[in-house]
Formats: C-alpha cells, sequence, structure tokens
C-alpha cells in the first residue's frame, strides 16, 4: 500500500483533529495549571512539580529491578526481514498498550498529574490510529497482548504516583528507540515521514516525566546525545521493543 | 539566595558525561554523511535539501521563529544547474571520538552497512551534495553561535550549563559535517549561515533583554532543528540515514522540552503545542535567499 505523505499526514492531521476537539474540555480545565517547581534554579523541590503533595518514593516498585539489566539485542534479523505495512501493525499495538497502561496508571495519578498522563494516552491513541491507517492487514484494535503480558507484572505492583510516572518514564524511552529502529527497515518514506514525526513526541513524553520526577537534565538523556536506535526484549530500558520478542 | 535544586557543580558534571557520550556516537553520523557525498546514496534533490532543512523546488512552506512568519518559495531551483559531476571516492569517515562499542552505534552501523538501496525516489547526482553539507554545516555553526551570542544574556548557573551543553552537542555537529566536507575536498565552513541569520536569528536578538529572551531564542532554534529532521526524517534516500537523521532529531526535541520546563517554568502541556501529538515534519527553512551555501 504506497501512500503519499501528504496522504499520511491528512489522515494524522484528521485524527489529531477528533481528539483535540474531544480533548477540549479537560483543556479548558487545566488552562491555569502552572508547574515551575521544576525550573533550573528556582531552589524549589523538583520532586513537587505536578507531582503534588508528593513525598517521596513510597512503595518501592520492582520496576527497576525487572528493567535495568545488561543491554538488549541489536537490530534482530527477524525484524529486518518485516515490511512496512507489518512494522505499522506492530506499532498500532505498541501504541495501544501505552494507552492501556495509562489508563491503569491513571487511578494513582493526581489531580496536577492526571491532565498530562490523559494527554500522552490521547498521543499514544492518535498514534495507534495513525499506523492503524496504513497498517493494511495487520492494522489491529488490540493492545500488543505480549508486551501487555510482559509488563503486568510491574502494572500490578505500582502503588502511587512515583512509581508510576518512572514506568512510563521507561516506556516512553522504549517506544522512541522502537521508531529509530523501525527507521532503519521502513522502505517507504510515506511511513518513514510518519514515524519521523512521532519519535519526538515520545522523546519529549520522556523528558517531560524526567523533569516531574525531578531527574537531572543529564537523565533525560538516557542515551546521551543520539536516541538509541537497538531493539531488545524489553528488559533494557535503553532499547526499543524487538518485535521478534512481541510480535 | 535560593537553593538551586540541581547544582551547578553536578550539572558540569553531568554535562561532562553527555559530551563523552556524544563523543561516542559520532562516527555514526559521519559514516551517514560520507555516505551522501561519496555519491554511493543516490538522492533527489528534494532528499538532499531535506538533509540540511532547506526549501526543495515548489515547496511552500512557513518558517514561524518569534512571531514572524516566512513563506517558503522554490530556493533549490538553483540545484537545476547543478554540477552533475558527483563525487569520484568515498570518503572515508574520519573521527575524532572513540569507537566506543555501544548497542546504539552497532545498530545504526548494521542498518547503514547492509546494502539498503536507494528509494523510489529519482536518482539525482552528487553535485548538490556538498551544498546541502554546507549549509547544514552553516546552520550548525548558527546554533554554536546564537547559543554564544545569548549566553551573555544568561545569569542562572543551571540554565548556563545546560545552554553549554546544547552548544557543545552542535559542535560536535559541525565538526562532524566539516570532517566529511573536508575529506570530499571541501573546505570547512567556519561561518555561520548568514543568511538565515540576518532574516530571523538577529530580529529576535536584537530585542532580546532578558534570560527568558535568550532561552526563547534558543528554543526557536531547537525546535526548528527538531523539525527539519523530522522533515529529513521521510526524505532522505536511505532508511538507515533517515534513522541517522532522527536520532539526533529526537535529542533535538529533548532539548526543546528542556528549555520549555525547566528554564523557562512552561507546564509540560507546553510542550506540545495545541496537545499535538505529531512533531511538525514540513520543511520549517524558507525560501531565505543566500540560505545555501554554494562556494
Amino acid at each position: 500500500m504506497q501512500l503519499t505523505s501528504r496522504q499520511f499526514r491528512s489522515l494524522a492531521s484528521d485524527v489529531d483533529d477528533l481528539h483535540n476537539e474531544n480533548m477540549k474540555t479537560f483543556a479548558e480545565e487545566t488552562a491555569d495549571l502552572h508547574l515551575d517547581s521544576y525550573r533550573l534554579g528556582s531552589g524549589k523541590s523538583s520532586r513537587r512539580g505536578f507531582i503534588a503533595g508528593s513525598a517521596g518514593v513510597v512503595g518501592a516498585v520492582a520496576l527497576g529491578s525487572t528493567l535495568l539489566l545488561p543491554r538488549g539485542l541489536t537490530l534482530s534479523a527477524a525484524a529486518a526481514g518485516l515490511d512496512d505495512a507489518t512494522i505499522a501493525g506492530y506499532a498500532q499495538g505498541i501504541e495501544l498498550a501505552a494507552v492501556a497502561a495509562y489508563t491503569a496508571a491513571a487511578a494513582v495519578l493526581s489531580k496536577d498529574t492526571l491532565p498530562v498522563g490523559e494527554l500522552f494516552m490521547s498521543h499514544h491513541q492518535q498514534h495507534a490510529d495513525a499506523f492503524g491507517a496504513v497498517a493494511g492487514m495487520h492494522a489491529t484494535t488490540e493492545a500488543n497482548p505480549k508486551l501487555l503480558a510482559a509488563l503486568g507484572p510491574a502494572l500490578a505492583e505500582i502503588k502511587d504516583e512515583m512509581a508510576a510516572l518512572e514506568f512510563a518514564f521507561v516506556v516512553e524511552g522504549q517506544a522512541a528507540y522502537t521508531y529509530a529502529a523501525a527507521l532503519t527497515l521502513l522502505t517507504d518514506p510515506a511511513y518513514a515521514a510518519a514515524t519521523a514525526t512521532i519519535l519526538p513526541i515520545e522523546a519529549q513524553h520522556q523528558t517531560v516525566l524526567g523533569l516531574a520526577l525531578g531527574k537531572s537534565v543529564e537523565d533525560c538523556f538516557p542515551t546521551g546525545a543520539f536516541e538509541a536506535a537497538s531493539l531488545g526484549d524489553g528488559t533494557d530500558p535503553l532499547a526499543g521493543l524487538d518485535p521478534a520478542v512481541f510480535g | 539566595m535560593s537553593n538551586n535544586n540541581i547544582s551547578s557543580d553536578e550539572i558540569r558534571r553531568q554535562l561532562r558525561s553527555i559530551d563523552r557520550m556524544n563523543e561516542a556516537a559520532m562516527p555514526r553520523w559521519r559514516d551517514a554523511l560520507a555516505r551522501i557525498f561519496s555519491g554511493e546514496e543516490r538522492l533527489s534533490t528534494d532528499q538532499k535539501a531535506a538533509i540540511l532543512g532547506v526549501p526543495s523546488p515548489g515547496r511552500r512552506d512557513l518558517f514561524k521563529m518569534g512571531g514572524a512568519a516566512l513563506v517558503g518559495a522554490a530556493v533549490l531551483a538553483a540545484c537545476g544547474s547543478d554540477d552533475k559531476k558527483s563525487a569520484s571516492t568515498t570518503a572515508a569517515p574520519t573521527t575524532t571520538a572513540t569507537a566506543a562499542t555501544t548497542a546504539t552505534t552497532t545498530a545504526a552501523t548494521t542498518a547503514m552497512t547492509d546494502g539498503t538501496t536507494a528509494t523510489s525516489m529519482a536518482d539525482e547526482g552528487g553535485a548538490m551534495d556538498i551544498v546541502l553539507a554546507k549549509t547544514a554545516a552553516s546552520l550548525e555553526k548558527l546554533a554554536v553561535d546564537v547559543y554564544g551570542t545569548a549566553a551573555g544574556l544568561l545569569e542562572t548557573a543551571a540554565i548556563v550549563s545546560a545552554a553549554t551543553m546544547f552548544a557543545g552537542h552542535h559542535q560536535m555537529h559541525l565538526d562532524a559535517l566539516n570532517g566529511v566536507i573536508t575529506g570530499a575536498g571541501g573546505d570547512a565552513v567556519t561561518e555561520m549561515n548568514q543568511a538565515v541569520f540576518d532574516a530571523i536569528v538577529k530580529p529576535a536578538l536584537d530585542k532580546a533583554k532578558t534570560e527568558a529572551d535568550a532561552v526563547m531564542i534558543a528554543l526557536s532554534l531547537e525546535e526548528a532543528a527538531a523539525q527539519t529532521y523530522a522533515f529529513a526524517g521521510g526524505a532522505l534516500s536511505t532508511p538507515a540515514l533517515r534513522s541517522t537523521i532522527m536520532t539526533i532529531g529526537g535529542v533535538e526535541a529533548r532539548h526543546a522540552a528542556v528549555l520549555r520546563m525547566a528554564a523557562l517554568a512552561q507546564s509540560p502541556l507546553d510542550v506540545f503545542p495545541d496537545k499535538r501529538a505529531f512533531f511538525p515534519g514540513d520543511n520549517p527553512l524558507a525560501g531565505i535567499d543566500g540560505a545555501l551555501i554554494t562556494s
């Protein structure tokens, strides 16, 4: 299926308009949100930010121990053999899994944090819709079941907002790296163009979460000055999600 | 005196760490550029223009910075009189960085040596490659210079450190581009893109009076760069090049996010204007006369 960049963007724009229309209400509600506690040199605790009332990490989550394992795989041979539509369908499932994760985590988010979580969830839904529009027979309506299964235990361990945000921080980075790797495979410029407009958003998601969590500026660039473009089995927070594992 | 949440010493330590990681990753970027200039990669004019974020013939784009909007024009019409003589040798990428073996570098290198061929876009001679590379280098130099100039307005130690780090990254990008340019027999770019500076940056700098003003200028540059890379990510001829471009573009977007939240105290929601779920991918550079570096 060949799509021009213009057609793809038109599809994405239509989805964006629809979701923006639906999001007007909460946008108005959060118009006065000021989240300046993470400002460089502000003298304020970086732990506050929009994490209202946080008192540090309560109830350590096992996420760190499960994710921070030795570097995962590089681009797998299986992944290298995927066509563009298949990759789009895979990406759609990953995005839907992100939506599911944010939905599950919403219960522990404060009133200040929830709007941001909802925005990111909206983004992932729009990404899923965009990928689905060009995935052809590989389009799906379900979150990637293997990824959900892998994330399930960690999600179940989330007891508080800080843990939820730490979880999301890792997942967003893995999403960005997945797309950097996907770009090494996508042959149609239209698919690549669309992916190139999504990768920066995931990267910004991670950066926003990092700053809100009080991480250093350095820590908001987990792979340094370049996004990682490698894939892994999900246990490496510095690698994307390999379709050979989750496909 | 308020206590900085992040001490200046800690920021400086972290910046040095980032610099080391950046240096380790530069060989991949040099390799990608070398492939462009060697003629190994067959690029259309549009694709080459996209590499360095300059307009392509027939495109009409808007570039907005500091409120000023410029309508794009067919700047690369000049590319129609390309020197069709392509580079006869493959410019071996040179590197001053330690070739640290990382998963990132390994994956990108593997992808770039898999023999991926050009896409269906029309083949073009390699004549414009150096022009585009020099233009890109001049834009990187512009970013370095603007950070340097704007530094005079910065007061907060942590913001100064972050700006220094970002400027350092742009300098490394410039060095990499120049390494390939000189390797292909061209002269290194040592001057900023004057046309873009005069048309867009200078007016903003002339008005800048505060730290916030300076940060806003930096933010505009970072977002323009990120947008240029997003455009290039779909316009370059090979998957490897697209991926390489976006490993940089993603970081530019992170820069912008840091500037918004940590330096300008904006809301996380402000990082995504109009709640956008897709980063702008249109070529942000407009038809600025002289923006192409042809000599």
